[in-house]
């Protein structure tokens, strides 16, 4: 992003070398800050001022008081969160969901794009990459329908395992212990085609006759994966894995919000599916402000710490 | 590579890879190709069958046609279309405009930086959902349409997708138009803005499907049923718990059975998923090119 945006002006004409005095800069740009004011304003009002909502998180709020009126209460809320009895239950259910999320969604878009680029057969290559990346654009109300349908007692998971011998007899998403699978399954579905467009652009990007070279040398297929291949995504590797470990809090509320139920919270409910709940149900704002904070800083320490390793031991970071 | 010839291990290990990706894009399709066999199965024969299905059982359009009778459906189609096309509209102006101001050059036009700093931060730092909740009810949004429009209109995401691709434009093609005398209007809506139509397809493309399958903001900000947009009013028939197709005895006034709810709550999904997928394979091409910039936008 750096890049793009801080691109140093090639063959600036001599007119603008001056210094632009503020007078100057007014005559010529005048209509392009008058477009761009309401922009301005827009992100003022719908990202900045939110940003200030969050000292509410230190407030005990009350709406008829407003945000600044309301009392300060400092760590009040925080430390109401840690003793929770339910507190350890969600952080286990974050970090099971997040971090086996992570760990069975990383790899999956990596070996899809290595075998994309194997098949020999260009129309069948194309077709592949344009089927796999459908799922990315069924909405999430959709799969929870579809995954619903599934996981009905009578769905097609529970005709499979009674074939298998397994006997359920009730619905899928109402055992505990089958909504790691299911959620973490349907999101690699969901997510490996359009992960994977990232990767195949970086192996796009080497140049074929190095493929040549090492065929020359007597390099087979695997060893070209292993020395060509895999060293040409590390660097888009390295920067989603950073971005990843940043969200290990975060796991898709949306999808959880639909698909649990009273009866698997024990082990489907979230941070942030509680923080929703609190907030927006039970109204308990400066609560769920500051949970929702909580989890914000994490995440952000949690990103900073993969980034300096990162640039520490191979010299690739995201800022 | 090609200008080796092939050894039978090759040839082998090819066709193992192609036999592996057809039976990959399989995975993939089945689940909505299930949908789309039951959406079109006679409910009748469909109580016959059960397990992995592979064609629709009999033929029927009964889901299809029972569509326009489901209450709220339309109306939420309605909403939506009503949602998408101020979203539409907003997003291309104002990602052109915010695109065109980012990539001029600092030397050019000097409160770039601060501005650019200004948004940077927002990509980084945020509010909190209940934040945003409160902003939305200050502003006198809530229980209102706008409340789903208006947050979304400025995209940094598609504001730096754009301003990439305009750096990519030669710059003679604007000097050209500068020394006509030309202002900034001129080369953003004459120049620029014509030749960026891939990176225009590409934001329609995500606005769409943003729009299309959004439902969470709608939740949180409308309580009043005659405006949710289509995809909240399905998640209350098909995808949460305790949905209900034909909530409140609808069922029995319609004369519906088991079955046929089967083949209605299918024909619900394909009609649910229909129009990005529709759109997407057409405007692929243009993913191709204008994605990679997207995606390493960070």
């Amino acid at each position: 992003m750096k890049i793009a945006l801080h691109r140093k002006p090639k063959g600036v004409s001599s007119q603008y070398r001056t210094t632009l005095t503020f007078k100057k800069d007014m005559q010529r740009n005048w209509t392009l800050y008058l477009l761009f004011l309401p922009i301005l304003l827009h992100v003022i009002i719908f990202k900045y001022v939110p940003m200030y909502g969050t000292i509410i998180a230190f407030k005990d709020f009350r709406p008829n008081l407003g945000i600044w009126g309301s009392p300060w209460v400092g760590f009040k809320h925080f430390i109401k969160f840690f003793n929770e009895p339910i507190f350890d239950r969600l952080l286990q259910n974050t970090l099971r969901l997040s971090v086996f999320g992570f760990i069975f969604g990383l790899p999956f878009p990596i070996l899809f794009a290595i075998l994309l680029h194997e098949i020999p057969f260009k129309k069948l290559k194309n077709t592949v990459q344009t089927i796999s990346i459908f799922p990315h654009f069924v909405s999430t109300v959709v799969v929870c329908g579809i995954i619903r349908t599934f996981c009905a007692s009578d769905g097609l998971f529970n005709t499979i395992l009674n074939s298998l011998g397994i006997h359920l007899g009730k619905p899928l998403l109402q055992i505990p212990e089958a909504f790691a699978p299911i959620f973490i399954g349907s999101n690699i579905w969901a997510a490996v085609g359009w992960g994977s467009l990232i990767y195949i652009a970086a192996i796009g990007g080497v140049d074929p006759e190095v493929y040549d070279a090492a065929a020359i040398d007597g390099a087979g297929r695997l060893q070209k994966i292993w020395y060509i291949m895999l060293p040409s995504i590390k660097p888009v590797f390295t920067l989603q894995l950073i971005m990843s470990v940043g969200g290990l809090l975060n796991v898709g509320s949306e999808k959880i919000l639909l698909l649990y139920n009273e009866t698997i919270y024990s082990k489907a409910d979230v941070i942030s599916t509680y923080l929703y709940r609190k907030g927006l149900i039970d109204m308990s704002f400066s609560y769920s402000a500051a949970i929702d904070l909580l989890n914000a800083v994490i995440a952000f320490i949690l990103t900073l710490i993969a980034n300096s390793i990162c640039r520490k031991v191979n010299d690739i970071s995201l800022f | 590579m090609h200008k080796f010839k092939k050894n039978p291990k090759t040839i082998i290990v090819d066709l193992f890879l192609a036999i592996l990706s057809i039976f990959l894009i399989v995975i993939m399709l089945y689940p909505m190709l299930y949908e789309v066999f039951i959406s079109l199965s006679d409910p009748k024969q469909l109580a016959m069958q059960y397990g992995l299905i592979w064609h629709p059982a009999g033929f029927s359009l009964i889901g299809y046609r029972l569509l326009f009778k489901v209450e709220g459906l339309m109306r939420g189609l309605w909403n939506t279309i009503y949602i998408m096309f101020w979203a539409i509209l907003g997003q291309m102006t104002i990602t052109g405009v915010g695109a065109y101001f980012l990539s001029r050059s600092g030397s050019k036009v000097k409160w770039r930086k601060v501005v650019v700093i200004i948004i940077l931060i927002t990509q980084y730092f945020g509010g909190t959902l209940i934040s945003n909740w409160l902003l939305i009810r200050n502003l006198g949004l809530y229980n209102n349409r706008w409340s789903l429009i208006a947050p979304g209109l400025v995209s940094m995401g598609n504001m730096i997708l754009m301003n990439a691709y305009f750096r990519s434009i030669p710059e003679e093609m604007e000097e050209a138009t500068r020394m006509d005398g030309g202002g900034h209007l001129t080369v953003l809506f004459r120049v620029l803005i014509p030749l960026a139509k891939p990176a225009l397809m590409v934001i329609l493309l995500y606005t769409v499907t943003d729009v299309w399958n959004g439902w969470f903001n709608a939740k949180i900000y409308l309580t009043s049923k005659d405006l949710y947009p289509l995809q909240l009013v399905l998640r209350n028939l098909i995808s949460s718990e305790g949905a209900d197709v034909m909530g409140s005895g609808q069922t029995l006034a319609m004369g519906i059975d088991e079955y046929t709810l089967e083949v209605l709550k299918a024909a619900l999904v394909i009609f649910g998923s229909l129009p990005p997928l529709i759109l997407y394979p057409f405007l692929q091409k243009h993913l191709r090119g204008g994605l990679m910039i997207g995606s390493l936008k960070g």
